[in-house]
């Protein structure tokens, strides 16, 4: 098995991405009308967290730099970088997305590069920029299983037929590798499918495939909240996982559910099925102020050994304004507690508060 | 009984119907030109036109890469161009297109402050599309027919 994926990768996959990489600049050097875009996005933070300890928080958050350009009417790139606090002030430079896409015929692009994993509406739409995310926070399911990032070779299509169907199929790195280093060491596949029945309304399906030699090795999981912890199993593990969006986003309504769920397996402990739910609803008056509520659960089993036996619920309520298209404020209280109180599973946190302020904006 | 379904019927039929005419915006109604630069198209139907300025199509049959270019926030007619195309008040079409541009699906449209500006970007752009009043000064080949 693993002398097949070294033949796909050495011989078949690498080959494919560099002719390509040498075919868009050779033709962007022969482009006359090369046109670019930067723009920059970022936010700054307070929270209050109530629990057994209670402290407060003003920081700076993540700020990045997003650069779009055409080479040509087939050709365009986009990029994407953050900074990021890593403590003692010092910042840390991630390379969030950097890909070219090759438009080759009508509505459907070749794309390769470093880009977000298409398994569901949330990764695909908003990842990094608070300015476009209805709440403070992502949902829980990101800090434990969905690989943000992948890096490799995606065909993507969207708004084809009168139901604006797209789909994205991808092929390109595991969980333990994101960028270009390690590329297709554990290789994951991505089939997503999504369509638009309205403008306003999206649906999206997803299944993700990827197979560890190291489980212990997570660069995906570099988004973790302040409740990840290091996954200490460090043996092959396989990780299979569906995904299911509905997002309307209308004039006055706004909802959005995500669903996911995860199976993973071991020689150790064998199957683990893995559960998340993530609701939100908003009520847009007045143009610019969203009131909204939220509800987001987490449910592991007590043999998984890629998140580990680990479950979460979290109740929202909170409102935005936006003062500008590029520039809003929201505020958030957050509860947080255990599925289970029984302490049937050894890792209840406890429950907490948490009231947070983010005003985030783009330039 | 059969009186009071009739009647029922009737009002139902009248306020869909006028649903329906409420949501038709013709732009001819309002003396808007539909604009774009060598994009093969001669006729376009209203509903497809639309579709092109929400950056649903990529390339125009002519494979040509499609430029929407869009009036400004100082521009006169803002809100009324805002309303023809997308139904929405130009706010909420920044915030479509903010959108799209960050999702990496779209390129980002152009924005000018006058009709003038707008006919002049796309008589130098192949592939741009635009809608400005017909009492602009507009060359023949730019001016591309709406099918009802």
């Amino acid at each position: 098995m693993k002398q097949i994926k070294n033949v796909l990768n050495k011989q078949i996959l690498k080959p494919i991405i560099w002719c390509f990489f040498l075919v868009v600049f050779s033709s962007s050097l022969h482009s006359q009308n090369m046109s670019a875009r930067l723009n920059a996005y970022g936010h700054l933070n307070f929270e209050s967290v109530f629990s057994d300890t209670t402290y407060s928080n003003f920081s700076l958050g993540e700020q990045e730099l997003f650069i779009n350009a055409k080479f040509n009417d087939d050709f365009s790139f986009l990029g994407e970088i953050t900074l990021n606090y890593s403590g003692h002030g010092n910042y840390r430079l991630n390379i969030e997305r950097l890909r070219l896409k090759y438009n080759y015929y009508r509505n459907h692009s070749i794309i390769i590069g470093k880009f977000h994993t298409p398994v569901n509406y949330w990764n695909d739409v908003y990842f990094h920029a608070r300015l476009f995310f209805p709440t403070i926070d992502r949902p829980l399911m990101f800090s434990k299983w969905i690989p943000v990032h992948t890096f490799g070779m995606r065909l993507q299509g969207q708004n084809i037929g009168k139901n604006n169907f797209g789909y994205d199929l991808l092929l390109g790195s595991g969980m333990s590798s994101e960028d270009i280093y390690s590329v297709f060491n554990e290789p994951s596949v991505t089939a997503a499918v999504h369509w638009k029945p309205v403008d306003e309304m999206r649906y999206g399906l997803s299944y993700y495939y990827t197979s560890m030699d190291d489980a212990s090795n997570m660069a995906a999981h570099s988004h973790g909240g302040d409740d990840h912890s290091m996954n200490m199993y460090s043996g092959p593990l396989d990780f299979h996982m569906l995904n299911a969006s509905v997002a309307y986003f209308g004039e006055k309504w706004e909802f959005l559910n995500e669903f996911s769920f995860n199976r993973t397996e071991t020689d150790t402990l064998g199957a683990s099925n893995n559960v998340s739910n993530f609701i939100y609803l908003g009520r847009r008056f007045l143009e610019k102020n969203v009131a909204f509520t939220g509800f987001d659960i987490l449910y592991t089993g007590e043999n998984d050994l890629h998140t580990y036996p680990y479950d979460r619920m979290k109740f929202i309520l909170g409102y935005k304004y936006e003062y500008s298209e590029k520039l809003n404020v929201k505020a958030q209280v957050e509860y947080y507690t255990n599925v289970y109180d029984d302490h049937s599973h050894n890792h209840a946190l406890g429950p907490k508060f948490e009231f947070k302020i983010q005003m985030s904006y783009g330039l | 009984m059969v009186y009071r379904l009739r009647y029922t019927l009737i009002i139902l039929l009248f306020l869909v119907n006028g649903y329906n005419l409420s949501g038709q915006i013709n732009l001819d109604d309002f003396s808007i030109a539909l604009i774009g630069n060598n994009t093969g198209v001669e006729q376009i139907s209203e509903s497809t036109m639309k579709a092109y300025f929400k950056g649903k199509y990529n390339k125009w049959p002519n494979n040509k890469t499609v430029i929407v270019v869009l009036s400004s926030s100082k521009h006169p007619k803002v809100e009324l161009y805002s309303d023809l195309l997308y139904n929405k008040s130009f706010y909420a079409v920044k915030k479509y297109w903010y959108s799209l541009v960050f999702q990496g699906r779209n390129n980002p449209p152009y924005f000018f402050s006058s009709d003038q500006e707008i006919i002049e970007f796309v008589r130098l752009n192949p592939g741009a599309i635009a809608i400005v009043e017909k009492s602009s000064k507009i060359p023949e080949n730019l001016k591309i027919q709406i099918n009802e």
